[in-house]
């Protein structure tokens, strides 16, 4: 039977205080945080006005340390380091007691702000744009080395990008790697600072209001964007008890699902909130009745909150009606919609209701939806003896997710998720497709594809399935990797046509991500000004946007999920598949690693002196994407991924040796390794690994998780034609090795 | 005042909306959007008026007279003719 996931330990930075208890006093009491902006230039908005939170003094810090963190990096590390004291985690220097601790977090800018000074003075001036270390640092699993370095641990690390659900779904994931046995102690959390592209971004959709944020007001005319961080402590029922950690309360259901309707707009019944709600209740093992008090999404905008009320509705009625006693109210209001770090936050306002009795009140209703009008919580109310709350967070391309905290009762009987299964030990792979880049160098779109004598390398888009999928009206705006994704796993699904939809989840891997909306939408900015940014473009910035595309195109409305990260962030992908397959959430799993190309991202290597001749010692980057359609295989049955691995990240070069030493380890000695890594960084460590005969695989550039992709196809492949098992190392270019055994038979 | 030509309006839907036909396919009273239509969307219909704003110089705040001048290639061309200071550029 799995575990009880319990929290022992949470911590913040809002706009509203600098640590949890200060923000949790103010928000009760009814203040709000909302001012002008003054962190960017906003006079070509029509909007004026975030919730900025003040930044925490690190003391540890030197100036010259400090002056190398993003915003996102100063509001993520005191949070995090207030979730393990909170725990009783921290030591007497400040660094995590536990040397090895999973970490499951959620941002959907990470380090925008430094990626925008490289791309404001690439585009303006190119000549002053050197300072790769910026735009370098700007990628979330920055911020997760910098909580790493600076909190002392280290351990397998999943980024989740999933938009303003990322934080819901970030928890989520922390409690499945709990359940299903894999960790006993994760670190959760989820980070966004203030920056101008998402600021911009939400203006020109005119989603912000220009006055006050009114959640559930009838009047409501937008949202008020924030910035925190929000972190928090899971552990296994038992290793709490085990070390005698005060148990905050039990994380005792999650539920996610995906909304078709339309990329940033909600089902108007809210068909996915409802679904994800209803999975969170049901696993939590109660009622709709037995929760007291739900911390609605709310963003103040007209849709979502109709979207979201009709799903109260649905979820919550009782003869036609949300009865009074449940006690609803958005947070947004106070603190602003923090997007990537909406769902951390808010999952610890629901906590800190259900311990304490005091509810924090959904302010600005002067006239509220009739819907919930008997439920909106006022200044000053309580709810005392609640038995559970709920949290619930809907986001740009679909994605729902929601969860159930529930009143820690240690002598009470637990109904273990999904019948209690451990994940496989194998996972069958049903069927793979993959969009590779020419091999012979092409022209597209003006990118050029070399740049004095280094080789790019280029998916043609006129050739088909590409040719004709760009035709898909849901996709016409997208950045190209869409086409992509779609394709490799259109062609992934051939493999098997009988499976159902109903019961299939998509996860998406990303590095980069969709870079040529990115910049194209930043360059609109530059370019014209804040005033004409494109609301078309902005909403494909999203990480998640491409995955929404491809399961509204393959009408896939169950779990989806985005990750980010390096290279790695391939096998955390498939960790993230076989936990659901695991929990019996799904019966198969797509999963997709997918890269784009674009001019602005070539230069960035160029600058960065990646760029070697194309040699094969050279960095070569590349585009395209692989996918796997997974689902449970039985033991030693079939073509599999027989086993795998998360890497431990390390923080420095010389423990890259070791820390890939520790990862193969974990793997049987009788297998044939490839060697996946004679381009890179890596090449000196995989000679160093060297025991004996090993394989090549195919070289097709650098395309990060596509490439991981690619070389888990190929050596599925070779396990098939060898009749041996074939161990797969997959190198992250910011500090990992994990690993994948396949096997055929 | 000159008016706006039909073409030059057929142009900026096609490229700003990201369609995959060309500009002559759109009529000048096919609806823009709904059943029937070219297939534009509120993204599309909040871009045109980011364009609109920008190639004309004329602000449309409120969603009701966008929803009327946005109604075909037709009705825009007639409402910004009834703007003042709208000319072909």
């Amino acid at each position: 039977m799995s575990e009880r996931v319990v929290v022992t330990g949470i911590g913040a930075v809002t706009p509203l205080g600098l640590d949890f208890p200060t923000t949790w006093q103010r928000l009760v009491a009814g203040e709000d945080a909302a001012a002008p902006v003054a962190l960017f230039d906003v006079a070509g908005c029509r909007c004026k006005q975030a919730a900025a939170a003040q930044l925490p003094d690190l003391p540890d810090f030197t100036p010259k340390r400090l002056s190398r963190l993003s915003r996102a990096s100063r509001l993520a590390l005191p949070a995090a380091q207030e979730a393990l004291a909170n725990a009783g985690l921290l030591d007497d220097r400040r660094r995590s007691r536990l040397a090895q601790l999973a970490l499951s977090v959620s941002t959907t800018g990470g380090g925008m702000a430094l990626g925008e000074q490289f791309l404001r003075a690439m585009l303006g001036q190119p000549s002053r744009a050197r300072q790769f270390f910026r735009v370098a640092r700007y990628q979330s699993q920055n911020q997760v080395h910098d909580l790493h370095e600076h909190l002392g641990f280290r351990g397998p690390i999943t980024i989740v990008a999933n938009a303003c659900a990322s934080g819901a779904n970030a928890i989520g994931h922390g409690a499945d790697l709990i359940r299903s046995g894999r960790c006993d102690c994760v670190l959760i959390g989820g980070f966004e600072a203030l920056t101008e592209l998402i600021y911009v971004g939400f203006d020109c959709l005119q989603a912000m209001s220009p006055e006050r944020c009114r959640p559930f007001d009838v009047a409501r005319n937008g949202l008020m964007l924030g910035e925190a961080a929000a972190f928090a402590v899971l552990e296994s029922e038992s290793h709490a008890r085990s070390r005698n950690a005060t148990i905050l309360c039990e994380l005792a259901g999650y539920g996610h699902g995906t909304d078709l309707h339309h990329l940033t707009q909600p089902h108007p019944s809210g068909v996915a909130a409802v679904a994800a709600m209803r999975q969170a209740i049901t696993e939590a093992g109660c009622h709709a009745s037995d929760i007291g008090y739900v911390n609605a999404h709310g963003t103040g905008t007209l849709l979502n909150d109709t979207s979201e009320g009709a799903a109260f509705a649905a979820v919550f009625g009782e003869d036609g009606a949300i009865p009074s006693r449940m006690r609803i109210s958005s947070t947004k209001a106070a603190i602003g919609h923090t997007l990537g770090a909406a769902g951390s936050i808010e999952a610890l306002f629901a906590m800190a209701a259900l311990q304490s009795g005091q509810l924090p009140p959904n302010l600005n209703v002067r006239q509220p939806e009739p819907i919930v009008a008997a439920n909106l919580v006022a200044v000053g109310e309580r709810q005392d003896g609640m038995a559970a709350t709920l949290t619930v967070n809907l986001g740009f391309g679909g994605s729902n997710a929601a969860l159930v905290f529930k009143r820690y009762d240690q002598g009470a009987v637990h109904r273990a998720r999904g019948g209690g299964h451990r994940p496989p030990l194998e996972l069958a792979i049903c069927g793979m497709g993959a969009v590779l880049p020419s091999e012979v160098p092409q022209q597209i779109q003006g990118l050029q594809v070399t740049t004095g004598e280094h080789t790019v390398l280029c998916v043609d888009r006129n050739r088909e399935p590409l040719a004709t999928l760009q035709n898909e009206s849901r996709v016409r705006r997208a950045s190209p990797i869409t086409l992509y994704m779609l394709a490799a796993a259109q062609q992934a699904l051939a493999a098997a046509p009988a499976i159902s939809r109903d019961r299939l989840g998509i996860v998406a891997t990303f590095n980069t991500g969709a870079v040529v909306a990115t910049r194209r939408f930043f360059e609109g900015i530059v370019q014209t000004g804040q005033r004409f940014a494109s609301p078309n473009l902005f909403p494909e910035t999203v990480f998640n946007s491409p995955t929404s595309h491809v399961a509204a195109v393959l009408g896939v409305a169950g779990p989806c999920s985005s990750l980010v990260g390096d290279d790695t962030a391939w096998v955390n992908g498939i960790s993230v598949a076989a936990a659901w397959l695991a929990n019996g959430l799904v019966e198969h799993v797509l999963v997709i690693g997918a890269e784009e190309l674009d001019p602005i991202a070539i230069d960035a290597y160029q600058r960065a002196g990646w760029l070697s001749p194309p040699t094969r010692t050279g960095f070569v980057p590349s585009e395209g994407a692989g996918a796997l359609l997974l689902g449970r295989a039985e033991s030693g049955k079939g073509l599999r991924i027989a086993q795998w691995t998360e890497g431990f990240t390390y923080r420095q070069r010389s423990e890259a040796l070791s820390s890939a030493q520790e990862c193969l380890a974990q793997f049987p000695k009788d297998v044939l390794r490839c060697r996946n890594a004679p381009h890179n960084w890596f090449h000196h460590i995989e000679e160093q690994l060297s025991d004996g005969k090993t394989l090549s695989l195919p070289y097709r550039g650098d395309a990060f998780v596509a490439s991981a992709a690619w070389s888990t196809i190929d050596a599925a492949e070779a396990a098939r034609r060898e009749g041996r098992r074939i161990l797969l190392p997959v190198w992250g270019l910011s500090g990992q090795c994990s690993a994948l055994l396949l096997a055929a038979g | 005042m000159a008016e706006v030509s039909l073409d030059e309006l057929k142009k900026l839907v096609v490229e700003n909306c990201v369609l995959k036909i060309k500009p002559e396919e759109i009529g000048e009273g096919t609806p823009l959007f709904g059943p029937g239509s070219v297939g534009l969307d509120s993204l599309d219909a909040l871009q045109l008026t980011v364009a609109i704003e920008q190639q004309f110089g004329i602000v449309i705040n409120d969603a009701e007279v966008a929803r009327q001048a946005l109604q075909s290639l037709g009705a825009l061309r007639r409402w910004l003719a009834q703007q003042p200071g709208v000319g072909a550029k």
